[in-house]
């Protein structure tokens, strides 16, 4: 199988017909609040900005989902909005994560909540900004992920097909949002445990950025479930290994080129897979007056004080007190 | 770990094109997918 068998030209126009679906079905939004005045246009703005950009490889996963399962004539539009409701999914994420987080920044501009926040300390509002901030970020990415629902169940396929893709999309809602309270569970608690990080990564990332993505598209092609047990074979490693690559991104990355800060997961004392693994390999806490290690080694180690297995006391994080 | 995961995804494709009959094109595309996903630059 040769890795070129998608060329640069086509996955530009995948992207622009990508973008092209997701203005043209925010347009449509748009016009429905236009009643509610210039508070809807800006959410509506929001929803424009935070679901622009990106790889969009959920939408690639699920295009080439349903080709991998079909190979029959389609409809392409009607694909391409299909794939253009996982991202509006992914843009839910990412204003309830960034919230949640208590991130700045995303893809280069301020985050969801700190836009808003923005807005009403300079409007001079009366209250508190960050409520302000709160609130919008939660009612905005409640708003996609309602948006994602109906964008699939309109993508033009016939209901007989869409209707087991929907099943497919419940099913992911529900793994990444309880993936998310694990994530912040696992952070309250303030134990790094590279099982417990690892599954984390796999109900909070992993599966909705690739295997379900896979699945809605070959559920749209009329796929069974020997297909998509295939293809989960596939989508769950590989979404693992995105995601991993994602944390690791997270540390050492160029933010010019992530649009996020470098080392913002370690700042917030994330227990990502890396950070568990690190704590694993760092050199366990001495008893009181035993012998310190010798060797060259030793001098390079770490203070004790921050040492730990992989169940240690991590930095102190929002989560706990 | 991540080159790990990876290759084992990819073997996974290779064995299900086999196993269910996948499109060809569409097994080539995702394995560059795969590599796109996985070895985007630190």
């Amino acid at each position: 199988m040769s890795g070129q068998a998608w060329d640069d030209d086509e996955q530009q126009r995948f992207r622009a017909d990508l973008q092209a679906a997701i203005d043209a079905f925010l347009d449509e939004q748009a016009e429905r609040l236009r009643p509610l005045g210039g508070d809807a246009e800006r959410l509506v703005a929001e929803a424009r900005a935070v679901s622009s950009g990106g790889k969009r490889f959920r939408a690639a996963f699920c295009h080439w989902g349903f080709r991998a399962a079909v190979r029959d004539d389609f409809d392409e539009r009607a694909l391409v909005r299909a794939g253009a409701a996982l991202e509006l999914l992914h843009a839910s994420a990412l204003a309830h994560d960034d919230l949640i987080d208590a991130s700045d920044t995303r893809r280069g501009r301020p985050a969801t909540h700190r836009g808003f926040a923005a807005l009403h300390r300079d409007a001079g509002w009366p209250g508190d900004p960050e409520q302000y901030g709160a609130a919008a970020a939660i009612l905005l990415g409640d708003l996609l992920l309602s948006w994602s629902d109906e964008m699939l169940r309109r993508c033009g396929l016939p209901l007989e097909r869409v209707a087991p893709a929907l099943d497919v999309l419940e099913l992911c809602r529900t793994e990444v949002i309880a993936g998310q309270f694990l994530d912040v569970s696992v952070q309250a608690r303030g134990r790094a445990d590279v099982d417990a990080a690892m599954t984390v990564l796999r109900y909070k990332s992993a599966k909705y950025s690739i295997e379900r993505p896979l699945h809605v598209g070959a559920a749209l092609a009329g796929a069974g479930p020997e297909t998509l047990t295939a293809l989960s074979s596939f989508g769950l490693p590989l979404g693992e290994a995105f995601q991993l690559r994602d944390d690791l991104l997270g540390v050492y990355g160029d933010p010019a080129t992530t649009g996020k800060p470098a080392g913002d997961d370690l700042v917030e004392g994330k227990r990502t897979v890396l950070v568990a693994l690190a704590l694993d390999a760092a050199p366990r806490r001495r008893p009181p007056g035993s012998t310190p290690p010798s060797g060259p080694r030793s001098a390079t180690r770490r203070s004790p004080s921050c040492a730990g297995s992989s169940t240690a006391r991590v930095p102190p994080s929002r989560w706990r007190p | 770990m991540i080159d790990d995961l990876a290759g084992r995804a990819v073997a996974a494709l290779h064995r299900a094109r086999e196993a269910v009959g996948l499109d060809d094109h569409a097994c080539a595309v995702l394995e560059g997918l795969a590599t796109a996903a996985t070895r985007r630059a630190v």
